[in-house]
């Protein structure tokens, strides 16, 4: 019995075991991996709708996604079968996705693969990411001006570059306008978790919080915000039609820039593995509507700062910066090179937390 | 009125048919459930099996899934078959893999492949073997139910685990993500077959599995064991020490959770993080017991659920269906398996 169930399994393995083929005819198959839930309302919904805009407005490009996708093992399994499914282009929208993507890139060389937020890189292995500190720095000055407590909560993911930089070019933002604002951090230590997001805005609107940011993947502490009657700053999408009360602004990704420049890099064949980096300038962030109650004064000031940016003129980065244990970390007249920005692990004067240690 | 009688023999013809008919059972109802969803079962079930054994490539993810599962369920058929339940396998699969990964993290990574491995293999066994003597010395001397501190240990292995991570073996240029320096070159198993992630650690599952058919069948300790299992005290007047015997096989079997653990880590992984798929440690029990304890049918069992596992992450692909389906089938399928264990021992029958 046990021989003939051997026999056979060899039989079926012998039968089906051809190769799924590598080759596109013509069309490029396109992978995306979400770590959240694809309707998240936040960071991975944002990337399922710069997927649905590339498959718009790029006809000869074919796209699949898996959503809630697990850091680790189970990752590199899932991009392993789109590559045997014939998928030829991955793009991995997770920092936590980064040495699954490098491990099978290497495996893999004639699949192309983005990653997003991470640093490293291969021959066929590019990163993307945008400037949303501009974005952030916009915001900060709108909720700089309309803070009343002088007390912002800002619900943080994890301690990473990434989004020590928001919080940083939030501040700056609402402290140019009111040098009295400060900023209070808690750390979830999860990009996608409701429950925490929300109770972390609780915390803070019991503190006296009047205004709520958050750099995590869901809308939970935009609801907090409503049901207490303060203010919140939008992430990730523009929720502004839901919550129109309570939204100042918001900061928004279009990623679907990024997805339709570089599968038409792919198809012309001058796609490099760059790390990509665009701005409010390249259409790839931008701010959300403005919220009812927000005046045309603080519009008018958010507006023109906004263009300034766009023209070159004006650097969020730029010096005097102070850290908020007191040192100068960028002299005046000086700016932030983008390695210092990538690398960021301290916070600016006004925040209110610490990174954790090493 | 309807009434259970027990069979005298069982024979192995009637087991394999029985566990068949069950999981076909299963099958069925979780064929239900899936239609209930709103989705073709016959479609979900035929892209079940062609993503877990339809290629080389998908069959290879199914061995790769399948090798914790037969290490763990190797260790857990020795302690079982002396009636001594180890919940334990996830704790002591999380304790190999830390103990194995001490080794890529902290020794030079220049050291020789072999050195170096051989030192992930002991380290991988000694974590899971001294997780595993905690309760069985527990309840050698003390009478602790070893149900329970296995249990309970599980959940401490998860927590040293994460104190590791979160402290001083965190990668310092993980920018705060709990995730170990990667394991260099020299820490990581060979692969066995070319463009697939099945490494050595096939090998020694396959290995395992034979020592233990051997032990069982072959040896001393073997027949202990089966006198233990049958009765405790019938072993203690024939002159069979218990204890010693307890001792013996809870280490063994955590020695195997606990290799699979390094198998995972050095093979699969290449760095130590949190999420190391310890529900492998669970998921073996099942294994075990569909298998009637016996190593050669808990190698096809691990095949199956291995299948299961890896063809359930395809069908998200290709189905678009949520991986809680996978876990839906699972679920009814090992519960029409365990419920059809009462016709192995018991027939049906009516009496007016």
């Amino acid at each position: 019995m046990k021989k003939v169930f051997s026999y056979l399994l060899v039989a079926v393995v012998l039968l089906f075991g051809s190769y799924a083929s590598n080759a596109a005819d013509g069309k490029i198959k396109a992978a995306f991996l979400l770590v959240g839930p694809h309707n998240d309302g936040g960071w991975s919904q944002s990337h399922n709708d710069g997927r649905l805009y590339l498959q718009k407005h790029v006809p000869y490009v074919e796209t699949a996604y898996s959503e809630t996708v697990p850091e680790g093992a189970p990752c590199e399994k899932i991009i392993r079968d789109y590559i045997h499914k014939g998928y030829n282009v991955i793009f991995g929208t997770s920092f936590g996705f980064m040495d699954s993507m490098y491990n099978v890139a290497k495996d893999y060389p004639n699949v192309i693969f983005e990653h997003c937020s991470g640093y490293k890189t291969r021959k066929n292995m590019g990163t993307y990411f945008g400037r949303m500190y501009q974005a952030d720095y916009l915001s900060g000055l709108v909720a700089g001006m309309m803070t009343k407590s002088n007390y912002i909560g800002f619900v943080a993911p994890f301690p990473i570059p990434e989004v020590i930089r928001e919080i940083n070019s939030f501040t700056i933002g609402a402290r140019e306008v009111n040098p009295k604002v400060e900023v209070h951090v808690i750390w979830t230590n999860s990009w996608f978790n409701p429950v925490k997001e929300r109770s972390a805005a609780n915390t803070f609107i019991a503190n006296k919080a009047d205004i709520i940011a958050s750099g995590c993947d869901s809308p939970a502490s935009i609801e907090g915000a409503k049901k207490a009657g303060v203010y919140a700053i939008g992430y990730d999408r523009d929720n502004h039609d839901k919550f129109p009360k309570t939204i100042l602004t918001s900061r928004i990704w279009h990623w679907g820039v990024f997805y339709t420049k570089a599968i038409e890099e792919i198809k012309n064949k001058t796609w490099k593995p760059t790390p990509y980096w665009g701005g409010l300038k390249d259409g790839i962030i931008s701010l959300g509507k403005f919220g009812n109650t927000v005046p045309k004064k603080v519009k008018d000031y958010v507006l023109k700062r906004q263009q300034e940016i766009i023209d070159g003129k004006f650097k969020v980065f730029a010096g005097p910066i102070y850290d908020n244990k007191g040192k100068l970390r960028v002299k005046k007249g000086d700016e932030l090179s983008d390695q210092d920005k990538l690398s960021m692990q301290w916070f600016v004067k006004g925040v209110v937390g610490t990174v954790p240690n090493k | 009125m309807l009434y259970f009688e027990k069979k005298e023999n069982i024979s192995n013809k009637s087991k394999l048919i029985i566990s068949l008919v069950s999981l076909l059972i299963g099958i069925f109802f979780g064929g239900i459930a899936i239609a209930v969803v709103g989705i073709n079962p016959f479609a979900v079930y035929k892209s079940l099996f062609t993503n877990a054994f339809g290629s080389w490539y998908s069959f290879s993810e199914t061995l790769v899934a399948a090798t914790p599962l037969l290490l763990i369920t190797s260790g857990l058929i020795l302690v079982f078959r002396m009636s001594v339940w180890n919940i334990g396998a996830y704790g002591q699969y999380i304790m190999g893999a830390i103990f194995s990964s001490y080794f890529a993290i902290f020794m030079p990574p220049d050291l020789s492949k072999p050195l170096m491995l051989s030192l992930m293999f002991f380290g991988g066994l000694l974590g899971g073997a001294l997780w595993a003597l905690i309760p069985a010395v527990l309840k050698v001397f003390w009478e602790v139910n070893e149900v329970i501190s296995t249990l309970l240990l599980n959940y401490i292995a998860l927590y040293v685990l994460k104190f590791l991570m979160y402290g001083s073996w965190r990668n310092p240029t993980s920018y705060g993500f709990p995730l170990s320096k990667p394991f260099p070159e020299s820490a990581q198993l060979p692969i066995i077959f070319q463009h697939t992630r099945v490494s050595l650690g096939f090998v020694f599952a396959l290995l395992a599995v034979i020592a233990v058919w051997f032990v069982i069948s072959k040896t001393k300790f073997g027949y202990e064991i089966k006198v233990i299992g049958n009765n405790p005290t019938t072993a203690k007047y024939a002159g069979i020490s218990v204890g010693k015997n307890i001792i013996t096989a809870m280490m063994i079997s955590g020695a195997l959770a606990g290799l699979a653990g390094m198998v995972q880590v050095s093979g699969i992984i290449h760095f130590l993080q949190i999420k190391l798929n310890a529900n492998y440690g669970y998921t073996s029990i099942i294994v075990a017991w569909v298998s009637y304890l016996n190593p050669f049918l808990s190698f096809m069992s691990s095949i199956l659920f291995g299948g299961l596992e890896s063809g359930g992450y395809s069908i998200q692909i290709s189905m678009r269906v949520s991986y809680g389906i996978v876990g839906l089938i699972e679920s009814i399928a090992l519960f029409s398996i365990v419920g059809a264990q009462i016709f192995l021992n018991y027939r049906l029958r009516w009496k007016k």
